[in-house]
């Protein structure tokens, strides 16, 4: 760089203005270029170019908004949002879509995002209602799940919903909690038909839930042979079908059971069946879902994983009887595995559901009045349902009504003798205040901690995505041409210092918003590239300001040389004020605002942020690398320099004394 | 003064409009303005989106030779009311829009869902389907998005410059929001959430163009009472006129690219996102650069005027102008001389730009800096060393 000063200071007697050291702020550009380029490389894994995570309306797709609200119409605090969301990605995942997406948004929406063509909306539309409450008799068990299957490899994600919760089943009964004034006997035997189907339980046994559902009856028969043909494969010798082994074994277990005999764990061990029907361990929980519940119950390698990892609401129906689990709670879990027993899972074979969730009209913690320091759960049933609670009440006294949240027995509590006297029953165990919070909340709400309704759900095919990013691209395109056509028209060379420092901030952006989408998920939306293309003003500006400083600076008779770090002093800070400016109304946004908006402001404020950072490592240093060049100092070729009205050569004082004639 | 004159003064900021001098007529536009728009929305209401009533809307790609009208009579034939039909966009990217009111229920959009897929022979359908209290929530959220932001820029604007220009710059501002809102409600233009986030995005642009001339007026009467040349106007509507081109290409480089979105939003797609954004967009970054020359600054000079301290400096310029009768003063100049004197506090300050002298080099560099004004030299001379002793 030597020479070159001895030549711009010709001319200029005594000015020996230190050179700006231009080559520090281009190697910190290149380290930065480099790092966002490495990291978004290392994101996509090094094996295939890095691309930005399309968002839903430029790739099709369904993106749907539930909004929480608790029934005093506030939004729930953080962590019944979190605990609401992580259900809600459950039962998603449930729906057999591919790689969903669930999150919190502004606090009190959960956002659902599923992309490509699969995307099941109407199911999707069911996530956010409460979870299907059933009351139904326990005809049979609890029976011990000799599987120990973890629960967590049955399930789609990889998180693990609903920690807390209790299934203090056995210990809990059902007694009113009404003065047990009128009492009502035994009354009502109610007028529902369905009501005698207690007594003739254990004939229904085997009765198979699907005999009127053709499309069940073709998925059974699919996993028959499924099975069927994985004992073959495990062992060739075995003549009899497994499915015909498990069907016979079933019969055989619940007319012992019937006989008050059930079948015991040694015998089931001594009978080999747990090897010989091992294949049915192998079941997605979804095929496990479509087999006969006897199959269901007695088949000893059927497991409680597979069972509470069936969609959600595969045991909703009614008028069906149905194998659920319980789900103990983490503390039965890890006192298990510490005493490295077994998980106590239990399976139920189900009645008829004869009271829903809808039937109740509220739950709430009480305390127990028979344990001191011990809670309890009151329930209230809307009066027009009181008369099926009763009649549930009375038709098992001394038996277990299970409660079954979605397809787990939440608690399965003996009902006492009165408990079907009103409508208000209480029910006892071993509740600790938690507990019986958590019980009361799910009996409310169904699992979800709030109700949630459906906001907004968009269904946008993939021929509109992609008409809608190439329209992106296009008004992306068009926005830079116009851009740059101005700029070369006014500014000239330095025209190409704006299209290589727009450049240069693309180079940024673009390996940057591919890592935001590795990283954190961050999706490009439609108005996110609505946010880029408002920024390329913001951006270009930043280069204006900068070039009409200089402007000034050399109409004033400066050298570009002289004049650069005069104006850079001045247009930084105003560019600086500006870009805040910018950024504080972006940031505000983005946590503020609501659904389109916050790609539009990420991308907006990201834009202005590399702005900075393109402006004071490139365009600073490039014009004034440039400057040491006699180019800038070439009047038509510049687009700096300011015509001078009186003579070229007036000093600058006089210029605009200029009076208008 | 010819147009090329006029261009060319424009060019090298060399323009004297009396911004500040005809102020009160500025006022008096904006304000009629502003009645006309408040006006405006109160007789008509804005144009709500679905966003905003509730409501389904049914997309698909336009199948030659079948009318919106065809394709709304499908959908009625499934026992569902139609509020609207129409097709929007152009090319290959037209499509059928259809809006049903209230709330349907999965099957039925299921059966509008098949019915139009087949009346289209298999084209895609894509819904949306919004609650008509989503709104209102993403207005809510977005009240509460531009209070916030407009505490804290007006907390940020009194920092960096001073609690007059903050002042000025929100009423601008406001000034600016109602002209958009106004537009909107006498035009007709539809509503979305969109539109709510694009109202938030102006409120950005329209304050970073008014910093930007700030930051001149700033700069120009940093030092006004050091001097009795010019007044605090007319430093001010110097900084206007030195920052007009630079308003200008503010401006329009900033609407370029919202006219490229606008016109593919509009044009090609029809509807959607990116025509909201484009539209509110277009409109309010022109109202918002009319306001920072026009409103913001002006205002902040009859803000500042109020200070007993400026309207006795205002006061003794203009008799002192009186009795050397100059009647054409070159504030230019004057501010010029001004600017140059505080030019080194600004240089001490950024001690660490790189391109700044070390010390002991410094009176002699700003020789050098004012060598090219031989004939200001003494003074600015002279202005600093009074300076210093004040300090």
């Amino acid at each position: 760089m030597a020479p070159k000063r001895t030549k711009a200071a010709r001319g200029r007697k005594s000015v020996t203005r230190k050179q700006l050291r231009v080559a520090p702020y281009f190697v910190s550009l290149i380290v930065v270029l480099g790092l966002v380029w490495l990291s978004a490389v290392a994101s996509a894994g090094f094996t295939k170019f890095p691309t930005p995570k399309l968002g839903l309306d430029l790739q099709g797709g369904v993106t749907m908004t539930l909004k929480a609200s608790l029934p005093n119409g506030d939004a729930p605090d953080p962590d019944r949002m979190e605990q609401a969301r992580q259900i809600i990605e459950n039962r998603v995942n449930g729906t057999g879509v591919a790689e969903p997406e669930v999150f919190i948004d502004n606090g009190r929406n959960i956002v659902v995002n599923v992309a490509g063509k699969d995307t099941k909306p109407d199911q999707l539309r069911q996530v956010g209602a409460p979870a299907q409450l059933r009351f139904r008799e326990v005809l049979q068990g609890p029976q011990e799940d000799y599987t120990e299957q973890n629960p967590k490899d049955f399930q789609n994600s990889g998180k693990n919903s609903d920690d807390k919760s209790d299934s203090k089943s056995s210990d809990s009964k059902i007694g009113s909690s009404d003065s047990p004034s009128d009492s009502g006997s035994g009354s009502s035997s109610s007028s529902k038909p369905s009501s005698d189907s207690s007594s003739s339980a254990d004939k229904n046994n085997g009765e198979d839930p699907a005999k009127e559902n053709a499309s069940i009856k073709k998925q059974r028969a699919a996993v028959y042979k499924k099975i069927n043909e994985m004992g073959k494969k495990q062992d060739p010798k075995q003549k009899q079908k497994l499915v015909d082994i498990a069907k016979s074994f079933a019969s055989q277990a619940a007319s012992m059971a019937q006989q008050g005999q059930p079948i015991t764990k040694d015998q089931i061990k001594q009978s080999g069946l747990m090897k010989t029907l091992k294949p049915f361990g192998k079941l997605k929980p979804d095929e496990v879902a479509v087999l006969p519940p006897s199959m269901q119950l007695y088949t000893p390698t059927i497991g409680c994983g597979q069972l509470n990892g069936r969609t959600p609401g595969a045991v909703a129906e009614v008028n069906e009887q149905v194998v659920a689990c319980n789900r103990p709670s983490d503390a039965e879990i890890s006192q298990a595995k510490k005493a490295k027993k077994p998980v106590p899972y239990v399976k139920y074979l189900l009645a008829k559901a004869r009271v829903v969730g809808e039937d109740v009209s509220s739950a709430g913690v009480q305390s127990d009045p028979q344990q001191a320091g011990k809670f309890a759960v009151g329930l209230d049933f809307k009066s027009k349902s009181t008369k099926k609670w009763q009649s549930l009440a009375n038709d098992t006294v001394g038996k277990k009504v299970a409660i079954v949240l979605d397809n787990e027995v939440i608690s399965a509590p003996v009902t006492e003798q009165g408990a079907g006297s009103g409508g208000q029953v209480q029910i006892s165990g071993d509740f600790s205040s938690d507990d019986a919070n958590l019980l009361a909340e799910q009996l409310k709400y169904g699992s979800l901690p709030a109700s949630f309704t459906v906001e907004t759900i968009d269904e946008v095919s993939a021929t509109l995505g992609l008409s809608q990013m190439k329209a992106g691209m296009l008004a992306g395109g068009i926005g830079v041409a116009l851009v740059i056509l101005y700029c070369l028209v006014y500014y000239r060379v330095m025209g190409l210092v704006v299209i290589a420092s727009l450049g240069a901030s693309g180079a940024i952006l673009y390996p940057a918003i591919a890592m935001l989408g590795a990283q954190i998920g961050f999706t490009l939306t439609l108005a996110g590239i609505a946010g880029f293309i408002v920024a390329i003003g913001i951006t270009a500006d930043s280069f204006v300001v900068f070039f009409e400083r200089l402007k000034d600076e050399m109409k004033e008779g400066r050298s570009t040389r002289s004049a650069v770090p005069r104006a850079w002093t001045r247009a930084r800070r105003t560019i600086l004020s500006a870009d805040t400016v910018q950024i504080i109304g972006a940031i505000v946004l983005y946590f503020l605002a609501i659904g389109v908006v916050k790609g539009f402001a990420f991308t907006l404020g990201l834009s202005t942020l590399v702005d900075i950072a393109v402006v004071f490592l490139f365009t600073h240093p490039l014009v004034s690398w440039l400057s040491r060049f006699r180019l800038l100092n070439n009047e038509s070729l510049s687009g700096l320099h300011t015509k001078r009205r009186n003579s070229p050569d007036a000093p600058a004082g006089a210029v605009t004394l200029s009076k208008e004639s | 003064m010819s147009f090329r004159d006029t261009l060319g003064r424009l060019y090298s900021g060399d323009t004297k409009v009396n911004f500040i001098g005809k102020r009160r007529a500025w006022y008096l536009v904006s304000l009629v303005l502003m009645l006309v728009c408040v006006g405006g929305m109160g007789l008509r209401n804005f144009n709500l989106g679905i966003e905003f009533v509730g409501g389904t809307q049914f997309q698909a790609t336009v199948v030659q030779g079948i009318s919106a009208d065809q394709v709304q009579k499908t959908v009625e034939s499934t026992g569902v009311q139609v509020a609207s039909s129409q097709t929007a966009g152009s090319g290959s990217d037209e499509k059928y829009i259809v809006h049903t009111d209230g709330d349907l229920s999965n099957k039925q959009q299921e059966n509008i869902k098949k019915a139009m897929s087949e009346k289209l022979k298999g084209e895609e359908i894509s819904v949306s389907n919004v609650s008509s209290s989503w709104g209102s929530s993403v207005s809510q959220q977005a009240i509460i998005a531009l209070v916030v932001s407009l505490v804290l820029i007006t907390a940020y604007l009194w920092w960096r410059y001073e609690r007059k220009m903050a002042g000025a710059a929100l009423i601008a501002l406001a000034h600016d929001l109602v002209l958009t809102a106004g537009i909107y409600a006498l035009v007709g233009f539809e509503v979305t959430p969109s539109t709510v986030v694009g109202i938030l995005t102006i409120l950005g642009y329209s304050l970073y163009d008014t910093v930007v001339v700030f930051d001149k007026v700033h700069e120009n009467t940093r030092d006004v009472f050091s001097q009795q040349r010019f007044t605090y106007a007319d430093g001010a509507n110097l900084a206007i006129n030195q920052t007009l081109m630079r308003s200008i290409n503010t401006s329009l480089i900033g609407l370029l690219p919202v006219a490229g979105l606008l016109f593919v939003g509009a044009g090609l797609l029809g509807v959607g996102t990116l025509k909201d954004l484009a539209l509110v967009l277009f409109v309010g970054m022109l109202t918002g650069a009319y306001s920072s020359l026009f409103l913001a600054t002006p205002l902040t000079v009859d803000f500042k005027l109020r200070e007993p301290r400026l309207k006795e400096h205002t006061r003794k310029v203009e008799s002192k102008r009186a009795a050397s009768g100059e009647s054409d003063v070159d504030v230019a100049a004057a501010v010029e001389k001004s600017v140059a004197e505080t030019e080194d506090d600004a240089e001490t300050d950024d001690a660490d730009e790189p391109a700044e002298e070390t010390p002991p080099v410094r009176p002699k560099a700003m020789s050098g800096a004012g060598g090219p004004r031989p004939g200001a030299r003494p003074a600015t001379k002279r202005t600093t060393a009074k300076k210093k002793k004040k300090r």
